[in-house]
């Protein structure tokens, strides 16, 4: 394997992706949940993976090391967009992404919270290179109520704004598999443009499909032609819709059999 | 006027044709649990290869491209040499793939491939030769690793990932579950197959 050992050990830094260790606050309140992150900048062409990779690739792994009594939660995916060409469709981000956790202090806390992130990712363009990096933040600790932001609190803030949010507690999810796939039925709302779903399972549907939109009274209906890999009846459909100009959405479809 | 009538008539059955060919490919798409499509193909020696050839005899068919990190993890490791070692010790063809297009990565003559098995002490069956993707398309094949097998009866019982470790670290082969090895041993106990689908990891393939 002597021709590509070069890539394998490519560091981080010489790498298609630069990263970097953030903290939401330039001080933590003990007790308060502090937002950490780490900054994927990516050469254009490049891109890395969504928590669902689609087709190819695999997610990054960051796996955290925190002083003693601190918790650290889970990362947080932004929305992702499509990627490849059929047959290979994959879900991630290109350009620059922000993948978020929280962190929780012991209220009693006085030290200052030494974090590490051991981050493994593939950024791919026609090829894929694996990386692995390490990367360090300390955050001193500031008793009180007051907020102190870093510089990047911006960015925190913006990618909020790409998180899938909860489905609106006026709406009804349910899907259908036949034979040839999922009919996805949403009723509560009338998106003007056309809708994207990202499964948040692999395996269940046939990523590099078109997804046909249908409107409805009061809703719309998506047909997701099933992946050959289903051999088993779902429970759920999960994943995010994404309405242009709504936002996107977090949504949970039970999984039913056609009506006779 | 009849040679105008003749070259509509051409170009109507040859569009009804087309068709014809396109409702096959379809039909004959790989899925477990079906018959695998048939398929022709050359390897690294010249060789032809027909899967129904192989009647009578587990094939497994791995999708490959020796410049991608999840297809070096098995190589690196050892692994897939030993499990080509081991399973066409016991009779299965083991036949890898290659379906990247010329100028990409994974594209291989025959000549840099017997180089590559000889140095890699890779024992697959035979490596076939595939820079149109026609054999990839037909199963549909979508990373590297992809892994398939076929039964005696050339029925597919198992597609998908190596295993159940997605990711290009040769640290986590140790303790995977093998799903390629469980479906063969599985089959040839008599037992069902107890996954015979997961989701493939790797590169994606580099068709043209």
């Amino acid at each position: 394997m002597a021709a590509a050992s070069a890539q394998d050990k490519a560091p981080a830094e010489n790498g298609p992706a630069k990263l970097q260790l953030v903290a939401e606050e330039a001080a933590y309140q003990p007790g308060v949940p502090l937002w950490v992150g780490v900054i994927f900048r990516i050469d254009p062409g490049w891109h890395i993976y969504w928590q669902n990779p689609g087709d190819s690739g695999t997610p990054p792994k960051i796996i955290w090391r925190l002083p003693k009594g601190f918790r650290v939660g889970t990362v947080r995916w932004p929305l992702p967009v499509r990627l490849g060409k059929a047959p290979v469709i994959d879900y991630g981000y290109q350009g620059q992404v922000l993948l978020m956790a929280p962190v929780l202090s012991p209220v009693n806390s006085i030290a200052p919270a030494a974090i590490t992130a051991d981050v493994e990712y593939v950024v791919c363009s026609g090829v894929c290179i694996p990386a692995k990096t390490q990367l360090t933040l300390t955050v001193p600790p500031l008793p009180g109520r007051t907020e102190h932001p870093s510089p990047s609190s911006p960015l925190f803030e913006a990618t909020r704004k790409q998180f899938p949010r909860p489905m609106p507690d006026s709406w009804d999810v349910s899907a259908e598999l036949s034979r040839k796939g999922f009919l996805l039925t949403v009723n509560g709302v009338t998106p003007k443009q056309n809708v994207t779903f990202f499964p948040l399972d692999t395996g269940l549907i046939d990523n590099a499909a078109p997804q046909t939109q249908s409107a409805i009274d009061d809703g719309f209906t998506l047909t997701l032609p099933k992946s050959d890999l289903l051999t088993r009846y779902p429970r759920n459909l999960h994943g995010v819709v994404d309405i242009p100009g709504m936002g996107a959405f977090e949504i949970e479809a039970p999984v039913t059999a056609p009506p006779r | 006027m009849e040679d105008r009538i003749m070259k509509k008539a051409a170009a109507v059955l040859m569009a009804l044709a087309f068709c014809l060919a396109l409702a096959l490919t379809q039909a004959q798409a790989a899925r477990v649990g079906k018959h695998a499509p048939d398929f022709t193909a050359t390897d690294s020696n010249g060789q032809i290869h027909k899967l129904s050839d192989y009647a009578g005899k587990y094939v497994v068919l791995e999708w490959t491209n020796r410049g991608c990190p999840y297809t070096q993890k098995h190589y690196s490791s050892g692994n897939m040499q030993n499990l080509q070692h081991e399973w066409t010790a016991k009779g299965v063809v083991w036949l890898t793939v290659a379906s990247s297009a010329p100028g990409e990565q994974g594209y291989v003559t025959a000549a840099d491939e017997n180089a590559y098995l000889k140095q890699a002490n890779a024992a697959p069956t035979a490596a076939l030769l595939d820079p149109n993707g026609t054999l990839g398309h037909l199963y549909n094949a979508k990373t590297t690793p992809d892994m398939y097998v076929i039964n005696p009866q050339g029925v597919l019982i198992y597609q998908g990932a190596i295993d159940d470790r997605p990711s290009t670290d040769p640290s986590d082969i140790r303790g995977a579950k093998n799903y390629v090895s469980m479906a063969l041993s599985e089959a040839m106990a008599g037992k069902p197959v107890s996954v015979a689908a997961a989701q493939p990891y790797g590169c994606s393939v580099k068709y043209r």
